[in-house]
């Protein structure tokens, strides 16, 4: 059988279909997750933003217009929700800079964190937060410049060029001798 | 939604070579310890949607219960509007007497009430369908009163009723035509209403 499309789901949904939205939720979930825990970088506060992401979409989903993508309104609506509560708490910037380090890390989950997988997530954390959001619509969203530009509210040269002032600094940093 | 995520759809503004840029790190990164909700989260956010559901779920069944209801009401009204009709006088078997009550006045008094009581009257479905019909005979009169006797209600003022003149004079008619059954019962009808009134002697003889 043909797997529904998120926009048939999010239609079923709007006219109060619970397990439409049941199937959406099962789609979207760890996507979802993982982008606001990467973007935010605390476990707790990304279990609230989580949540309070998904509550706003429940909320807007009769304000959802059938011929939109679904998956670029409901990044949008998790974005906006994220960066509302980074504005609240701290006005001055708009996502913390630099992720907090895990400290309670032991010596041996350190040692395990050399590996070039764990350089990679701690040079994706040390991005500027606003080509971290960037990349992260790119990698766990798998959105398309157009819609990374429009979910940042930002033109998509300038999405483009965030993308890739993260790729370069990536590879850079991946490219250095671990120490 | 604005025109940039629909203009997302077309192929051509997928990349920019940015794909082919990404690749070596889209690998390491899909390999990145997989995180996930707490299960917790999961639940609340399942019962939130679940919740937002209710009103619409609630209203769509009060609108079938709504329905049911109204059915029910139409039913029981038509139900006490039937049972409400004075029953149908037999005017084949009766004639002379329709033509005879044809001449009568129509009584014009009406048994007092509250004026409370006369607005819900007026107003209810049964005052409505006895409106339709034709006015009550005084035999109907009759059986009402004694059915008001009944409930205690009826004012045994002669205001009320059928004057004992006319309904004498109506009972005289029955003896003529021979209807000497209907006779019978207006007569006890009469006497329980007025039982000291004299009566002509051509019906005291009935009586006897």
């Amino acid at each position: 059988m043909r797997e529904r499309s998120d926009e048939e789901l999010m239609a079923e949904w709007a006219a109060g279909g619970l397990q439409a939205f049941e199937a959406l939720y099962a789609r979207y979930r760890n996507p979802l997750y993982r982008y606001i825990l990467r973007l935010c970088g605390n476990e707790a506060t990304a279990n609230d933003l989580y949540q309070g992401s998904w509550e706003k979409i429940i909320k807007a989903r009769r304000r959802y217009r059938p011929h939109a993508p679904f998956r670029a309104w409901m990044y949008r609506i998790a974005h906006n929700h994220v960066m509302d509560h980074f504005r609240r708490a701290r006005p001055e910037t708009n996502l913390p800079t630099e992720r907090l380090r895990d400290e309670s890390a032991g010596p041996d989950e350190r040692l395990e964190r050399s590996g070039r997988e764990a350089r990679l997530r701690a040079a994706v954390d040390e991005l500027p937060a606003k080509q971290r959001d960037a990349l992260l619509l790119k990698l766990d969203a798998g959105l398309d410049l157009a819609t990374i530009a429009d979910v940042l509210g930002v033109n998509r040269e300038t999405a483009k060029s965030r993308i890739r002032y993260a790729v370069a600094r990536l590879k850079q940093q991946l490219e250095e001798p671990a120490g | 939604m604005s025109d940039k995520i629909r203009k997302s759809e077309h192929p051509k503004d997928l990349d920019d070579g940015l794909d082919h840029e990404l690749a070596g790190i889209r690998e390491d990164w899909k390999r990145l310890d997989p995180v996930e909700p707490p299960e917790l989260v999961d639940r609340a956010v399942l019962n939130r949607a679940r919740r937002d559901l209710e009103p619409a779920r609630k209203a769509r069944s009060s609108r079938w219960l709504g329905g049911l209801a109204t059915a029910t009401v139409v039913v029981l009204a038509l139900t006490v509007m039937l049972d409400q009709s004075p029953p149908g006088v037999d005017t084949t078997s009766e004639p002379l007497l329709e033509e005879s009550l044809r001449k009568l006045p129509t009584p014009t008094a009406t048994p007092a009430m509250p004026a409370e009581t006369a607005e819900l009257e007026d107003s209810s479905p049964a005052r409505l369908s006895q409106d339709a019909l034709p006015p009550a005979s005084p035999r109907a009169m009759t059986r009402e009163v004694r059915r008001q006797e009944k409930l205690g209600t009826a004012d045994t003022e002669g205001k009320t009723l059928p004057g004992a003149e006319e309904w004498i004079e109506e009972m005289l008619a029955l003896k003529r035509a021979g209807l000497t059954e209907q006779l019978n019962e207006e007569m006890t009808a009469f006497r329980a209403i007025y039982p000291e009134f004299p009566l002509p002697a051509e019906l005291a003889e009935e009586q006897l």
